[in-house]
């Protein structure tokens, strides 16, 4: 057993459920803010995390810039109860830095609020943000970001917290329209390359 | 019958400059449908800048069946829009009544806060300005809007939230006007509770910063250096 980033991690030898390559498995503690709006059930959040680990694992065939994608063995598991943690921001909603760094000191590793309009300043209307501490706030389904998207989103986070940048910003082609952390949230964005894989495996 | 055809080609210049006048460039429409992680992107969003776009922006929020796109729609309208959008944008904050859920009411903060990039783009906009300056007053919500908001059922919370946005919208606009008006934020909120006093200390900090990076660095070169995690 070895302490990572907060969370278990082990190897995963001998696990039946995982792929015969499998690399790591990872205790992913969620944690969510008490209201209607930012709720979570164990199940959705097991869901979900099978969803971004099976992205990550899957391989989905040569992507359009060459880079992957490659079968990343990372399996992420939700430890047994999301929690609810305090009335640490106001309504549930991150406005301000000292917002998000009041999240962020609160249990687990994923944090649902109920809405996010600081990732750095200037910004609104946010779907996540995630550093390296490691801390990841997300919003649950709204607008465009659909309920079969969030698996996306999450593993995109995850990426932010193993140091991974954007794939593209600004200035995406098409070539780069199918990576986990391409800017955008799309059920197709679901390649990582080999280096990519390492951060999400180390 | 030589008038036939004459009819029939005047008939189709007729229904094209029809379809013209409506036109949609279908990359606003896909852009707005997105999902994006991070925030609309600022440097994508203006390279799609028209007016033609402007117009179809303004369409999309006045769609009830657009709803899930209304917060895009909003600022994207706000990156590209100049004045003429503002009047479209503080309509739209102000429709609607009941209990909104999160989609609507997250496009209601967005098209606040788009404000602030109209005035970056636009500093001579005096309604947009003298709505986000009446807006750091939380009491003065109550007589705008009438809708409550899905995350609070306290009125004076909502109108906390609304006041929260005008502030980062102040900030983003990178005027120095509106780092004037940001310092007297706090004092306008004296009869709120200590924790809404409290974020709007801290969000009135960041605006200012953000306000002084803008104005140093442009609006695109600030923000796209935050989007980035």
């Amino acid at each position: 057993m070895v302490r990572v980033l907060g969370l278990s991690l082990c190897i995963a030898a001998g696990l039946a459920a995982l792929p015969a390559a499998a690399g790591v498995v990872r205790s992913v503690a969620v944690t969510k803010y008490p209201s209607p709006a930012s709720d979570i059930t164990d199940a959705e959040s097991t869901s979900i995390l099978d969803g971004a680990g099976a992205l990550l694992t899957r391989d989905d065939g040569k992507a359009a810039d060459n880079d992957g994608d490659v079968a990343c063995a990372v399996t992420l598991t939700a430890t047994p109860k999301v929690a609810a943690f305090g009335d640490v921001v106001l309504d549930g909603i991150i406005s301000n830095r000292a917002d998000f760094e009041q999240v962020c000191k609160q249990p687990g590793l994923v944090h649902v609020v109920n809405q996010i309009n600081w990732c750095g300043d200037g910004q609104g209307n946010l779907l996540g943000c995630a550093d390296d501490r490691p801390c990841i706030v997300v919003v649950r389904s709204q607008g465009t970001f659909t309920r079969d998207l969030e698996p996306v989103l999450w593993a995109h986070e995850y990426g932010h917290t193993r140091k991974l940048k954007h794939s593209c910003d600004g200035n995406c082609t098409p070539k780069q329209d199918d990576r986990v952390m391409h800017p955008t949230i799309e059920k197709r964005h679901l390649k990582i390359g080999g280096a990519e894989c390492a951060a999400f495996q180390r | 019958m030589r008038g036939v055809p004459a009819l029939a080609l005047g008939t189709a210049l007729v229904l094209t400059l029809g379809t013209l006048a409506i036109a949609q460039d279908p990359r606003v429409d896909e852009f707005v449908g997105r999902a994006f992680a991070h925030g609309v992107p600022f440097e994508e969003a203006v390279r799609l800048r028209s007016p033609a776009a402007q117009q179809q922006l303004s369409a999309i929020l006045e769609s009830e069946a657009q709803a899930p796109r209304w917060a895009n729609a909003a600022t994207m309208l706000g990156m590209i829009g100049d004045a003429g959008a503002v009047p479209t944008l503080t309509t739209f904050v102000s429709r609607g009544d009941g209990r909104l859920d999160a989609s609507r009411y997250n496009a209601k903060t967005a098209a606040i806060f788009a404000l602030g990039y109209i005035l970056n783009r636009t500093p001579d906009s005096p309604a947009a300005l003298d709505f986000l300056r009446t807006g750091l007053n939380p009491e003065n919500w109550s007589s705008r809007i009438r809708w409550t908001s899905p995350f609070t059922e306290n009125p004076r919370r909502r109108n906390v939230q609304l006041s929260l946005a005008s502030v980062r919208a102040l900030g983003v606009s990178g005027l120095p006007e509106a780092a004037q008006m940001l310092r007297g934020a706090p004092a306008q909120s004296a009869s709120a509770d200590q924790p809404a006093r409290a974020a709007i200390q801290a969000t009135v900090d960041d605006a200012l910063r953000a306000n002084a990076a803008v104005r140093t660095l442009g609006l695109g070169t600030f923000l796209s250096r935050q989007q980035s995690r």
